[in-house]
């Protein structure tokens, strides 16, 4: 079969807008809505932390005045409600329903679960820490997950991951033992991850 | 000598194994999303696939996910190898090694 250059070169040029095209839209199919879901369980669940914080009640005991804050409880059950709603809701997006069908993506998941199973272990063993720096560990872990996926599958992962770690570690030391960590969290934490979800969906769609 | 692969060439088949090529070996892609990324209607999509199923170059496959039928494809060895050849074909004709 004999084909002109022109007729060649218009091939190739199909060739590299379908896998251009491919590349983005699937990243968009399955990172997306896994951006945009855990951004809006960031938002909500450090919001309730900030807001219920404050939140304590006295305790009479013995004649004696004891003020006991119930705020972190408050926020503890939420984050625990939300994190178990997101881990079933990210196993349906990113297993179940995934455009492309990998024997990766199950291993992603496991690997996912080994990573925080790792991080309890740790916890238990650095006892004592303050609700501080476990806030700070457990929202960079995901993005420390987020970094080594971004070197393999995604580069908006890598850097997504990269610039929000700096924002929990600017936040941690800017906010030093302050409630505002928690809405700086709430705003730029969840707000960097949904939004990026949301500039995939749209920009690469 | 490499050389043109008359199957391949045709301009929506081309465009299918491109989106194909971009999955990893062992990987399959969706064929309801394969549809909507280049933006074919179900049977002018079936139709090509079946033509590329009978040279080999893709395999089908049917199955039910939570009680719902999906068809997934996925680029045979002998589908790479011809992609790899037809874009080594195009390359030498423009005389370049531009991909």
């Amino acid at each position: 079969m004999d084909i002109s250059k022109q007729e060649a070169q218009g091939s190739l040029d199909q060739i590299q807008a379908a896998v251009s095209q491919t590349r983005k839209r699937i990243a968009a199919g399955s990172t997306a809505p896994l951006l945009i879901l855990w951004g809006a369980i960031w938002f909500v669940a450090y919001l309730v932390t900030y807001l219920s914080y404050p939140f304590e009640f006295e305790l009479y005991c013995l004649r004696l005045t004891h003020r006991v804050s119930i705020g972190i409880h408050i926020a503890g059950l939420c984050w625990l409600v939300l994190v178990l709603i997101g881990m079933g809701a990210s196993w349906i997006i990113g297993v179940r329903r995934a455009p492309v069908k990998s024997p990766h993506n199950k291993r992603w998941g496991f690997c996912w679960l080994i990573l925080f199973v790792y991080a309890g272990v740790w916890l238990a063993l650095l006892w004592p820490w303050n609700e501080y720096q476990i806030n700070a560990f457990l929202a960079s872990l995901p993005m420390f997950a987020y970094v080594v996926m971004g070197l393999w599958a995604d580069r908006v992962l890598l850097w997504l991951g990269i610039v929000v770690t700096l924002l929990i570690i600017a936040g941690f030391f800017l906010f030093l033992f302050q409630p505002a960590f928690w809405l700086w969290m709430a705003i730029l934490g969840g707000g960097a991850l949904a939004g990026t979800g949301l500039y995939i969906r749209k920009a690469w769609r | 000598m490499p050389e043109i692969d008359t199957i391949i060439h045709q301009p929506v088949r081309l465009k299918i194994m491109a989106s194909l090529m971009t999955i990893e070996p062992g990987e399959q892609v969706d064929f309801v999303y394969l549809r909507k990324i280049l933006n074919l209607t179900d049977g002018n999509l079936g139709a090509h696939l079946a033509k590329l199923e009978n040279a080999g170059y893709v395999k089908i496959e049917k199955t039910f996910i939570s009680r719902k039928p999906r068809t997934f494809i996925n680029v045979t060895g002998k589908g790479r190898d011809a992609f790899d050849e037809h874009t080594t074909a195009l390359k030498k004709i423009i005389g370049g090694s531009k991909k």
